[in-house]
């Protein structure tokens, strides 16, 4: 009788086992991280999953943007213009990809072609038309259809990560011990957390950790939880309501959330109820008030805009009804959309409020279905060039023009910061642009976001990227 | 053959579910490179290169055909989002699932047997049986999300003794399971408060007490008549657990199934939509299957053979709570707030405590919270009231009615809500009436899987018999024996479901359906307070106040009604 519940016990207990993802050893020098979005594409690079990899130090890219966005070498050294279409890399010798192969041109190449051949084409080299190939050991040529002066800052994309040539198998992508960063990702077992080990052969020194324990937690209150409560050592993103009992550093973004006014139908197609909508917004209270001065105050779409002299216009609204939508997903838009909602109300307007999760509004959105959208954006995604996200938001032929301008003088400003090579001139003449497309008040900027990486007092040398591609490094390491 | 139907059926929800808003005319190419990358633009080209992949240019028949064809060989399909076959996450998550149902089930049974207890053992004494529906509809009105976060905080964060999110051994499964099987509990002490009830008043227990049973024997023999009833819900409940904890999965970071189902619904990943609905409805019918036979197992022949002896309808002994308390309440502080101002927002009044000037606090955007809870209770109050009506009207009629609407009401009870209002959403389109068709839809089930087992009791009892020998007809017998009989538990059963249908209602918001930011609904103040619980515990505590006591309002008012 006991023997048969002792049985049964241990049948039960076994069952249940199965069930949990297994425990894992923790040493003294591994870093255990809890990230919000668990993998959604298997890991591959070519969606958003690539960034996880360059964040956790699993693979790299070609090319890195400092914290100028401006291009800087990592797994190639150097590189040239060769012809306006042609670049030509040279490649970082001495490195290994998890599976021990060396890191060769052709490697690259192959790389960066399946990725230019993918469904669909990673942002960063949509209708770029890149195509590499290999010119000897190390040197690695690339070309594109058309001239193209910002192709190193779009190598540094975390689309384009090079992997082993192992990893690529027909029309799909596994970075499993593939990958030439401080750490190696064992398996794509991922949905519940992921044990990285140390890359022992890296390039770049051997990393300061002993391995890295990931776990994905969708809640940012809980992730803030869980490093209160000692399980993790850094927790990512963690909302600004629960930063009252945690150590976190402060990442100012590339991240502007405006006001987008839809200047294709009334009431926004009236330049002077755009004006009221501007002079109503208090984005230094939005600031201190919605986001308890983790934010900072917006000038321009871009940071660094220096404040413009206007003379208010005193413009009010007459009753109009618009819809201000918003979308839930980053926990303190609903919050400065309630605010702007009150400070547009003061200026006449009648404003319906909607807030839906992204994937929700987005078809309305598109459609041009509301008048006024509070967005959150970043300026400075894959290439960090000021231009082609001003392009994509504002030309009459952006793919991105929400606000729907179509001016060809700013068209003309914005065309002259593209056809620039220089990353620095390409910058003033994008300010310049910029200066065009405020002057329209179809896009009233509020403020720039921050992201706050929570960390216990023992880890140093995270990664405070900008760009959010890099977390954790070699470098980084427990006390 | 039955079977074969029933399958049948199964499948055909199963595909109309998921593939409602691609007939609809939704573009789920869009939604699926919106789940692969958060921020990329969706130019023509991008979405044409995810149609093409998907091969979604033949439309939503072919694909239907597709799928219904691949289905009947077992093969689930590939998630249109990561290209894996369905078959590894769904398998993960349904074990995740399992294990956390069970935990939580036995938290439930342990929650209704604490809450049931004591008025049990006083019956059974012949005493009052004065219920404990008070507190029960305290517990049922609390919302998981908060019971979740608060013991994550206390027990978690302060105390250190369980851990706060992920899922390793069966420690990560305490408290999402105390979350989840605190409120089911409350719900089921109401059910098994009246079953036990009656079950003690019935004349058989009498005669048992006066031929000298002993009170152990008549004790195992009123459980065995009031467990006829409870199993079925229990199994209601427990699927439903199963199928819709994903609000309680979020809070705690365990990858379970019903935070698999929505997350999929969102991102209109058709296959694994497909596979989770097929999973949850076939739990709910085993869950169904299984209480149906437990009945007939704890009834025996009696069942069928006219020889049950149940209690006459009477007015049930109310407890101390009267109904005049909590209506009070309500109506004071709706007399209080109602003049104030609930949407002028201020920002330099955040988060202020309660004090003279704001007698419950402000809350984050420094608005008067005693304003909005006040000008929110009369829509949150309405609503929820008219769809739980609505929700007995229909679990009457399918109840009452006989078993096949039973068996539909075993399949969509477990359903998550988002899953089927994103259905109902593409083909209704965003509003009120969305919100509500797909509330009701999945909220029907359990009164009236309740009110089909109390109808069959009726049928099956022995003055039945006799009405039925002196010339009684159909109708006479439903109007004045089966529906007095079944009316007041399942009534109970519903209303003390009230608070989580108003939950229910405003957590479809973000979907664009139902209430919006800035109305002051009570789902919403509790959601848009949850994020500061710990650093201003106000913005929660007064709008989950008011929720209890319309709960507990509503419990009393449906006893009383008769």
């Amino acid at each position: 009788m006991l023997l048969r519940r002792t049985l049964l016990a241990a049948a039960v207990l076994s069952l249940t086992a199965g069930c949990f993802a297994g425990s894992q050893a923790e040493g003294p020098a591994r870093l255990r991280v809890t990230l919000p979005f668990a993998p959604v594409q298997s890991l591959s690079p070519w969606g958003d999953d690539g960034v996880t990899l360059t964040r956790l130090g699993i693979a790299e890219t070609l090319v890195r943007l400092d914290a100028d966005g401006k291009p800087q070498p990592l797994l190639a050294e150097s590189w040239t213009r060769k012809s306006p279409t042609t670049w030509s890399f040279r490649v970082r010798g001495g490195v290994k990809f998890h599976d021990g192969t060396a890191l060769t041109a052709a490697a690259a190449a192959d790389a960066l072609n399946r990725a230019a051949a993918a469904s669909p084409v990673p942002r960063a080299i949509k209708g770029v038309g890149v195509s590499a190939k290999a010119a000897g050991d190390l040197d690695l040529e690339v070309s594109t259809v058309a001239p193209d002066p910002t192709l190193p800052q779009r190598l540094s994309s975390a689309n384009l990560v090079v992997l082993s040539p192992a990893a690529y198998q027909g029309e799909r992508v596994s970075p499993v011990k593939a990958g030439t960063g401080p750490f190696v990702l064992p398996d794509l077992n991922v949905t519940a957390g992921a044990t990285l080990s140390r890359f022992d052969g890296y390039w770049d020194g051997v990393p300061a950790l002993s391995g890295v324990d990931v776990r994905f937690v969708p809640d940012g209150n809980t992730r803030a939880a869980a490093l209160r409560a000692g399980e993790v050592d850094v927790a990512t993103t963690v909302p600004i309501s629960g930063l009252a009992n945690v150590t976190a550093a402060e990442v100012p973004l590339p991240r502007t959330v405006s006001v987008l006014l839809n200047t294709a139908k009334p009431p926004f197609a009236d330049p002077r109820l755009r004006a009221a909508v501007r002079e109503a917004v208090d984005p230094a209270a939005l600031a201190k008030g919605v986001y308890e001065g983790h934010a900072d105050p917006a000038t321009g779409v871009f940071r660094g805009t220096a404040p413009r002299q206007i003379t208010p216009t005193g413009a009010t609204a007459g009753g109009q009804k618009i819809t201000l939508a918003t979308w839930s997903d980053r926990p303190e838009l609903p919050g400065v959309v309630t605010a702007v909602a009150e400070s547009l109300r003061g200026k006449g307007f009648e404003v319906e409020q909607v807030v839906r999760k992204y994937s929700q509004l987005e078809p309305d959105l598109l459609a041009g279905n509301f008048d006024a959208v509070i967005f959150s954006r970043s300026y400075a995604m894959d290439s960090g060039d000021l231009a082609a996200n001003l392009s994509l938001d504002f030309s009459c032929s952006g793919g991105f023009n929400l606000v729907k301008v179509c001016d060809p003088a700013l068209d003309t400003a914005i065309g002259q910061a593209l056809a620039l090579d220089d990353v620095t001139a390409r910058r003033t003449a994008s300010m310049r642009a910029q200066d065009a497309v405020l002057t329209t008040n179809a896009v009233v900027p509020l403020v720039h976001e921050r992201t706050m990486i929570g960390r216990s007092g023992a880890v140093s040398g995270l990664s405070t990227d900008p760009y959010e591609r890099l977390l954790i490094t070699g470098k980084t390491r427990m006390s | 053959m039955r079977v074969l139907g029933r399958l049948c059926a199964l499948l055909a929800l199963t595909a109309v579910i998921g593939l409602l808003p691609l007939v609809a005319g939704r573009d789920p190419a869009l939604a699926v490179l919106r789940a692969r990358s958060a921020d990329r633009e969706p130019d023509a080209e991008a979405i044409a290169s995810v149609r093409r992949e998907l091969g979604l240019d033949g439309g939503p028949f072919e694909l239907l055909g597709r799928w219904s064809g691949r289905a009947l060989h077992g093969d689930l399909g590939t998630s249109w989002v990561s290209g894996e076959p369905v078959t590894a996450p769904l398998g993960a998550a349904i074990g995740v699932s399992v294990t956390l149902t069970a935990l939580a089930a036995v938290v439930a049974l342990l929650v209704m047997t604490a809450l049931v207890g004591r008025p049990f053992v006083l019956g059974l004494r012949g005493r009052s049986p004065s219920s404990r529906a008070g507190l029960a509809a305290v517990l049922a009105a609390l919302p998981e999300f908060l019971i979740g976060s608060v013991l994550l905080l206390v027990v978690s964060v302060r105390l250190g003794w369980l851990p706060t999110s992920g899922w390793r051994d069966l420690s990560y499964a305490v408290l999402p399971s105390i979350a989840l099987g605190t409120p089911a509990g409350a719900v089921l002490a109401v059910v098994a408060g009246d079953a036990l009830r009656d079950a003690v008043a019935a004349p058989w227990l009498r005669s048992w007490t006066a031929a000298g049973f002993g009170a152990r024997t008549i004790a195992l023999a009123v459980l065995r008549r009031a467990g006829s009833v409870v199993t079925g819900q229990l199994g209601i409940v427990v699927a439903g657990m199963f199928g819709s904890a994903a609000t309680v999965e979020v809070v705690f970071g365990v990858p379970g199934l019903g935070r698999l189902a929505v997350d999929a619904a969102l991102a209109q990943d058709v296959p694994v939509v497909q596979a989770c609905v097929l999973v949850i409805l076939l739990t709910g019918a085993a869950a169904g299957a299984i209480g149906a036979l437990a009945q007939r197992l704890l009834l025996g022949p009696a069942l069928t053979d006219g020889a049950l002896e149940s209690a006459a309808p009477r007015p049930v002994v109310s407890g101390r709570l009267g109904l005049v308390l909590p209506a009070a309440a309500v109506v004071s502080v709706v007399l209080w707030g109602i003049w104030r101002d609930p949407f002028t927002v201020d920002l330099s009044a955040r988060l202020l405590p309660p004090s003279a000037a704001h007698p419950m606090g402000t809350d984050a955007l420094g608005r008067d919270l005693l304003a909005r809870v006040a000008h929110g209770a009369l829509h949150t109050a309405v609503l929820a009231t008219g769809v739980t009506v609505l929700v007995v009207v229909i679990a009457l009629l399918v109840g009452i009615a006989g078993r096949r609407g039973s068996a539909a009401a075993d399949l969509v009870n477990a359903l998550p809500t988002v899953v089927v209002a994103l259905a109902v959403a593409a083909t209704a389109g965003p509003g009120w009436t969305s919100a509500v068709i797909a509330v009701a839809a999945v909220a029907w089930a359990p009164p009236a899987a309740h009110a089909r087992s109390l109808a069959l009791e009726q049928r099956g009892s022995a003055h039945l018999t006799a009405a039925r020998a002196l010339g009684a007809s159909t109708r006479h017998i439903l109007l004045r024996h089966v529906l007095p009989a079944v009316l007041p538990p399942v009534l109970r059963n519903a209303f003390v479901r009230l608070p989580a249908i108003a939950l229910a209602l405003a957590s479809l918001g973000y979907l664009g359906l139902g209430a919006q930011p800035p109305e002051p609904e009570w789902g919403l103040l509790l959601a848009e307070g949850m994020p500061n619980v710990e650093r201003a515990p106000w913005v929660v505590v007064f709008p989950a106040a008011a929720l209890v006591t319309l709960g507990v309002g509503a419990v009393v008012a449906a006893s009383r009604m008769r």
